[in-house]
């Protein structure tokens, strides 16, 4: 049963000293799905996938990413894992490919498709600038660009479509979309906006102080609609 | 590791340490010549005996320039440590399939091999040029003996590593504080302060001994402190 699911947590716990910041958090998310992470400004949705990846311990619970239990199998899971946490930060001094060729080497891999990458992100043509010279639109665009160049099988990606204009924001829909049906990639994405996330998601999670009010799968609301 | 190290080599501009030890060396260059100069200056002077002598100046010289290097040293730490742990950044390297340990560990390796390196011909260039300019206009009253050539291979290779082990301890105070400051305070300070201790022992060999295995010791320390808060760091 568990094989269908890319992220599976159960009960997991949070405390910031001593206060409650993620309460029996379960989560559920199915291989070659989007699901939208939905929540208000301090819900808590970037402390739930930092602890996905590993960078917060939880103070309960268990998590299970692509069939692996997160504790066990580190490495392994992180290897399949894509991320963009909060803002992407990047090596200022080098080039858009510098940044990505490096970040290849930590994950790992010897030869990589970076322009075609940069490509898919409209960042084509680009990979010689410094970072430095980057707008904030573009270091989004080229932190999207790293989350998914090693090829991953799960992308994690907190709020990544803030800093875009709406062409952007289009562009990136569809790369999305694309990425689970070529790809074969599952993603997890947040946003504190609903309509940011509901042309693309197929369940939405809505957290509220730590709390994961309810996973709606929007294709059955669809199909409801349809039988009506 | 060795891919690791190259990784921080390629993230972290090493041209920049490499210029700066060319012109730590051109400056230091000068300083030797004032120090053998200086009991010139009075010879009536008893102060100035501190700089008579071959032995008396390549201990003072060695340990100055051991101050410059630890003080170069933490500012590499700056950068490829207490930067990258104390920014965002740190969020990127830490989703890497690779143990926290061994990143932190090629990190070390990197800066204290360069300090070493850099160190160790700085003071073997200097000395060369000055030796050989000493045989040819001689400012100190002495002549160059196997004995000496021998205590500037020894001197320089302690303090060569002391400076390396003392850049360990201030980047560890530094990590602890998340400071770029902090660290290179403290590099100068512990220099400081240890040159005063020893200093007046240099002369001799055990208090040296001594000094270079305190410095060992503390830098092993430090660097097992840091390594477990970064292993179980929460970003
Ligand atoms: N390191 C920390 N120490 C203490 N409290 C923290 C820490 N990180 C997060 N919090 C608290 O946890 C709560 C959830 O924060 P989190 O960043 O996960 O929210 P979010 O849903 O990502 O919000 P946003 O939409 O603003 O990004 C907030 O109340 C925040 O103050
Ligand atoms: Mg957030």
């Amino acid at each position: 049963m568990t094989n269908g699911l890319a992220v599976k947590t159960i009960d997991l716990v949070k405390t910031f000293d001593g206060k409650e910041v993620i309460k029996n958090c379960n989560m559920t998310v199915h291989k070659g799905s989007i699901y939208g992470f939905l929540g208000a400004n301090g819900a808590g949705k970037t402390t739930v996938f930092k602890m996905l990846i590993g960078l917060l311990i939880p103070n309960a619970g268990n998590i299970e990413i692509l069939g692996l239990n997160r504790v066990d199998k580190e490495n392994e899971i992180l290897k399949n894992i894509g991320s963009i946490i909060e803002t992407p930060m990047f090596y200022e001094h080098l080039s858009a490919r510098e940044n990505l060729e490096i970040h290849l080497s930590y994950m790992g891999i010897l030869n990589s498709n970076i322009e075609g990458t940069l490509e898919m992100v409209g960042l084509k043509g680009t990979g010689k600038q410094p970072v430095s010279k980057f707008s904030l639109g573009m270091r989004q665009r080229l932190g999207i660009a790293r989350a998914i160049i090693h090829n991953p099988q799960l992308l994690i990606l907190d709020e990544p479509i803030n800093g875009l204009d709406p062409v952007g924001i289009r562009q990136m829909r569809e790369l999305f979309l694309e990425l689970v049906k070529n790809h074969d990639m599952t993603i997890l994405i947040s946003s504190h906006i609903l309509s940011e996330i509901e042309h693309i998601a197929d369940t939405i999670g809505v957290i509220v102080d730590g709390q994961i009010l309810e996973e709606v799968s929007l294709s059955s609301i669809k199909d409801k609609f349809l039988m009506d | 590791m060795f891919d690791l190290m190259k990784l921080e080599l390629k993230k972290n501009n090493i041209r920049t340490y490499i210029i700066s030890t060319f012109v730590i060396s051109i400056i230091m260059l000068g300083f030797i010549y004032l120090l053998a100069y200086l009991p010139q200056f009075d010879p009536n002077d008893a102060d100035l005996e501190l700089f008579v002598g071959y032995n008396n100046i390549i201990s003072l010289f060695s340990v100055i320039n051991m101050t410059v290097f630890c003080v170069l040293s933490s500012v590499m730490y700056s950068r490829f440590v207490i930067e990258e742990y104390s920014g965002d950044r740190v969020l990127l390297l830490f989703s890497y399939p690779i143990k926290r340990r061994k990143i932190f560990i090629s990190k070390l390796m990197i800066v204290s091999l360069f300090t070493v390196i850099a160190m160790v011909l700085c003071n073997f260039t200097i000395f060369a040029f000055f030796g050989v300019s000493e045989t040819i206009y001689p400012l100190v009253n002495e002549s160059i003996t196997l004995e000496t050539i021998t205590k500037v291979i020894k001197t320089t290779f302690i303090m060569a590593v002391s400076a390396a082990c003392l850049g360990i301890i201030a980047m560890g105070i530094g990590f602890i504080q998340k400071s770029i400051p902090a660290t290179i305070i403290s590099a100068f300070l512990l220099c400081s302060l240890l040159c005063n201790i020893v200093a007046g022992t240099l002369t001799s060999d055990a208090p040296v001994i001594v000094f270079l295995a305190i410095t060992i010791i503390g830098a092993i320390i430090v660097s097992s402190i840091v390594m477990k808060k970064n292993s179980c760091m929460e970003v």
